[in-house]
């Protein structure tokens, strides 16, 4: 499997909206804290970054929230140590949990290929 | 993958890796494996660990169905996959009918739902979102027509009662939707015309005079704006069931100790003449909490659930095969990622 494969948004020239992704105002006393406000997303992205987020031993405190039920966006708290800033800290949660992403792809495919499983071409489990 | 461990009361290692499941309640179940949670771990994120400890094994394979074990990877990952797998991988679905004429006894309002509930087998990746303001194209929409009509089979003799037999076109089936292919579709999509996954899902019924004839145009969409547009029946994990014994069971009360779990979970073995129950296969249970009832098993038996260990069951609509639906949610997944980065990216530079 090479990388390029999967990375396939990368290739595409896409608009960007940025809209879609602001820093809460009054949020962001220092650096090393604010509060994003994602456009469109919901506990599917929110709380898999989450994760990525508290993962990193620099990051103090990070959580999300969905406000109102019925306006979709996302926001994500992040307070970390004095090493890196929230900023910073949001960009590796992201680039982990896309390395994360492409490993399981990888993993998966390579699985796969080497089809070692039952395979009942009618077969309901 | 999952070594069976010891039996200890709630150690810390129990905690941190598994769901421990009680006779009236569940405890343990967040995950607590982040940084500075437990001395002498590090628990900070590192792909090359992750690498390693990350495990898929697919179990089965069928047309429409996957399971497999996806291992050391957290709920809230896991979960963002079956999540896309619902509502946000694109497939094609009937989303606009226009109705020429239907004197059908099914009014158009229901018709309509009824069609765009088909699956159809098209190759989503290989269409565009259709905005609501965007004209039809061919790389955006996909054109069906239902013409039928109802007629008595003049073959058939005057005592047949059977409709089938006594009229034509008594039932419209999915199948009767003909694909009318638009600007380069024909050549595109010659390997694998368009057409509904099911060619015998019934539409409407008809009486002989009467007619349907519409035109449908599918276009691409996710599950998040209409259950039609979700590739998937369902998309399901469960996590590995654990069976722990502390010392022996044995005699007769190792046959009631089976006959608390479905079959093949646990087997009977003799030892010296004595009947001594063993867990074989603790991933058929159904966890149902039978075996701590009974107070002859109490302190000798804990039931957990390997907390990173995700037995995914994802069974397809049809439209996208089994084995590619987990590749394709997530790429979603990475996409999303990949969108929130170049939007920050431009909200950093406009302050």
């Amino acid at each position: 499997m090479s990388a390029s494969k999967v990375v396939r948004m990368e290739e595409d020239p896409v608009e960007i909206d940025t809209g879609k992704v602001t820093i809460v105002p009054g949020t962001m006393t220092e650096p090393q804290c604010a509060t994003f406000c994602l456009q469109d997303e919901d506990h599917t992205l929110g709380n898999a970054l989450r994760w990525t987020l508290m993962k990193n031993p620099e990051v103090d405190f990070a959580s999300y929230s969905i406000p109102h039920p019925s306006e979709a966006r996302t926001n994500i708290r992040i307070q970390t140590s004095d090493k890196t800033t929230a900023v910073e800290a949001m960009f590796k949660g992201l680039d982990d949990l896309t390395d994360i992403c492409n490993h399981v792809i990888q993993s998966f495919q390579t699985e796969l290929a080497k089809g070692e499983f039952e395979y009942d071409e009618e077969g309901a489990f | 993958m999952v070594t069976q461990k010891d039996f200890k009361h709630n150690d810390i290692e129990t905690l941190r890796s598994r769901v421990i499941v009680e006779r009236d309640r569940v405890t343990s179940t967040a995950s607590t494996d982040y940084p500075h949670n437990y001395p002498g771990l590090d628990l900070a994120f590192d792909l090359e660990k992750f690498k390693e400890n990350f495990k898929v094994k697919i179990n089965r394979l069928s047309k429409n169905e996957i399971e497999f074990d996806m291992v050391g990877i957290d709920a809230a990952i896991a979960n963002a996959f079956r999540r896309i797998l619902i509502a946000e991988v694109p497939t094609m679905a009937i989303s606009q009918v226009f109705v020429m004429n239907n004197t059908s006894v099914v009014v158009d309002e229901v018709l309509a739902h009824r069609l765009g509930l088909i699956p159809i087998l098209a190759d989503p990746t290989k269409f565009d979102f259709k905005a609501k303001e965007e004209t039809s194209t061919d790389i955006n929409t996909i054109v069906l027509r239902l013409n039928i009509r109802c007629k008595r089979n003049p073959n058939a003799s005057a005592t047949e009662t059977d409709p089938l037999k006594k009229y034509i076109h008594s039932t419209v089936y999915s199948g009767d939707l003909i694909w009318d292919p638009k600007g380069d579709q024909a050549e595109k999509f010659k390997d694998c015309p368009i057409k509904p996954v099911y060619d015998d899902i019934v539409i409407a019924k008809l009486r002989p005079g009467q007619e349907i004839d519409v035109e449908v145009h599918c276009e691409k969409g996710i599950g998040q704006d209409h259950a039609k547009w979700s590739p998937v029946a369902t998309a399901t994990y469960r996590l590995l069931p654990e069976i722990l014994i502390n010392g022996e069971i044995v005699g007769e009360d190792a046959v009631k100790f089976q006959s608390c779990f479905p079959e093949g979970v646990v087997d009977i073995v003799e030892e010296n003449g004595v009947k001594k129950a063993k867990v074989v296969n603790p991933r058929k249970d159904t966890v149902s909490r039978e075996v701590l009832r009974y107070p002859e098993f109490e302190n000798k038996v804990k039931l957990t659930r390997v907390r990173d260990h995700f037995i995914f069951t994802i069974e397809s609509v049809g439209s996208i095969e089994p084995q590619d639906l987990l590749v394709q949610a997530v790429q979603v997944l990475m996409d999303k990622c990949a969108q929130v980065k170049r939007a920050l990216q431009a909200t950093l530079q406009s302050d």
